[in-house]
């Protein structure tokens, strides 16, 4: 009897550390993601690509009428360089090279997102 | 032995996170081009076809808002004019009738016109459009500006509440509500999400903030506060609950001539952009107010905007003047913390 109580002790125990770490081990895994940078167009995905290993690039959106958002990845960060949108929104937000962090060009409907591991935040107010 | 680990389990299983709630809140998140910006909005509730119907119908408000207000008619291929369409080209001909949203509007905005003595005024909109914000940017002449200035002035705005009809009293005038739309249409977005049982949601409409209620766990909703001169950077850190985090700055719209910078928040009594503060932001209970208020302090700068603050209720505030100097609402130091951007100071608090 001794013995069952001990095994049972020991698989009871084995059982909620199991599920203690299945409920950690997404988080964990969140903190070993990279960082890739999205570009959405007209709401959907349009390019995910890893920074961290990208080649310097630039990467051209074009809408239907010909209007576009110049893409810029150059040692591991991002930003919009050119744009033809009237007001250069998009163009003046910077590099952006932490997970989290967003620009977007509203009369184009282009957003440009860094995913990864990130800060905390829920917004920011701009 | 068996009594102690069932302690132990019972012991680990509190602590773990979510063990303790009886129900698990799902996420329901979607954003949107529109009022020209981005607005995304993202609600936690118990069932998730519910969230997406309070999402629906979250962003109808917006789009009915921006219809509204928009200063032009919309690509959408809609042929009916929005409410400052109508009033604009109709200015020095007749008054035009307009919707009980567009005169609880331009209702509020008149009481901060007056209250502000000016430094916020809607019929702005003429030089607006001399600058070329939104369109070719431009820096007009002394002549020009002195010209369009003529035709600004929120007394010259006829507003008749009852009959819900607003005249623009001379020919050429024009009101822009570019500095109060998007905060009164955050405000019906919340309330209609409350209406259908949400209680925690965060609406973004391109960086002004409404957190409604708490986070899914109960805690506040930490939102950031952007460096004006590093877009991507944050100079603090706000927790809010029930609450909008309204900026205005002169770090998003904006062209540069001659090595100056000439943004969008313009000085309605000189016509050209406020100069006296880079950043403010506004946190309150009312996204409407706090959309006007933050244009209201950026032209009224750091010395004025306070003093007038403090006649305003309920109200925080941060402004950042151009030499990196912080100042802002006493009772904001519960809530805030800085992040130490490079070369910020906190020169005093004020109550």
């Amino acid at each position: 009897m001794k013995k069952l109580n001990y095994y049972l002790t020991i698989g009871l125990l084995g059982l909620v550390l199991l599920s203690t770490a299945g409920l950690y081990w997404p988080q964990y895994r969140g903190a070993e993601q990279a960082l890739f940078l999205e570009i959405h167009k007209d709401g959907q995905l349009y390019q995910k690509i890893p920074l961290s290993t990208a080649v310097n690039q630039e990467i051209k959106v074009v809408d239907e009428l010909g209007h576009y958002n110049l893409i810029e990845i150059k040692a591991g960060q991002a930003r919009v360089k050119q744009a033809d949108c009237p007001n250069q929104v998009c163009v003046n937000a910077g590099w952006l090279n932490k997970a989290n962090q967003i620009t977007f060009c509203a009369p184009h409907k282009v957003k440009i997102k860094l995913t990864g591991q990130g800060n905390k935040l829920d917004a920011t107010s701009q | 032995m068996m009594r102690w680990t069932l302690v132990i389990c019972f012991f680990i299983l509190l602590f773990v996170p979510g063990c303790g709630q009886a129900t698990v809140l799902q996420e329901a998140t979607d954003e949107r081009f529109m009022m020209d910006t981005l607005v995304t909005i993202t609600v936690f509730c118990e069932d998730k076809q519910q969230g997406k119907a309070a999402l629906e119908a979250a962003f109808a408000e917006f789009e009915r808002i921006s219809v509204l207000t928009n200063r032009f008619p919309q690509g959408n291929g809609s042929s009916a004019l929005g409410d400052v369409i109508l009033a604009n080209k109709n200015s020095g001909l007749k008054p035009v009738k307009v919707s009980n949203d567009t005169v609880t509007i331009l209702e509020r905005c008149q009481y901060y016109e007056q209250l502000s003595g000016g430094a916020f005024d809607v019929s702005v909109g003429p030089v607006m459009e001399l600058w070329g914000f939104g369109g070719s940017q431009r820096v007009p002449t002394d002549a020009e500006i002195k010209q369009t200035l003529d035709l600004v002035g929120y007394q010259k705005i006829l507003l008749e509440p009852e009959q819900k009809t607003v005249y623009l009293t001379k020919r050429g005038m024009g009101i822009d509500l570019g500095s109060v739309a998007k905060g009164y249409a955050t405000d019906q977005a919340a309330a209609v999400l409350k209406k259908r049982g949400i209680k925690h949601a965060l609406i973004n409409a391109g960086g002004n903030i409404y957190a409604l209620g708490s986070k899914a766990d109960g805690s506040p909703w930490r939102v950031g506060i952007q460096d004006p001169r590093n877009q991507q950077g944050l100079v603090a850190i706000v927790s809010v609950k029930d609450a909008a985090v309204v900026t205005s700055g002169d770090s998003q719209r904006y062209f540069e001539e001659a090595g100056v910078r000439y943004h969008h928040i313009l000085n309605p009594a000189t016509g050209k952009p406020a100069r006296e503060v880079m950043q403010t932001t506004v946190i309150g209970a009312s996204a409407t107010d706090a959309d006007i208020l933050s244009t209201i302090l950026f032209v009224l700068g750091p010395q004025r905007g306070m003093d007038f603050l403090q006649g305003v209720q309920d109200t925080q505030a941060i402004l950042i003047t151009p030499d990196k100097q912080i100042t802002m609402t006493n009772q904001l130091t519960k809530q805030l913390e800085f992040t130490g951007a490079a070369g910020y100071r906190l020169i005093h608090d004020n109550s």
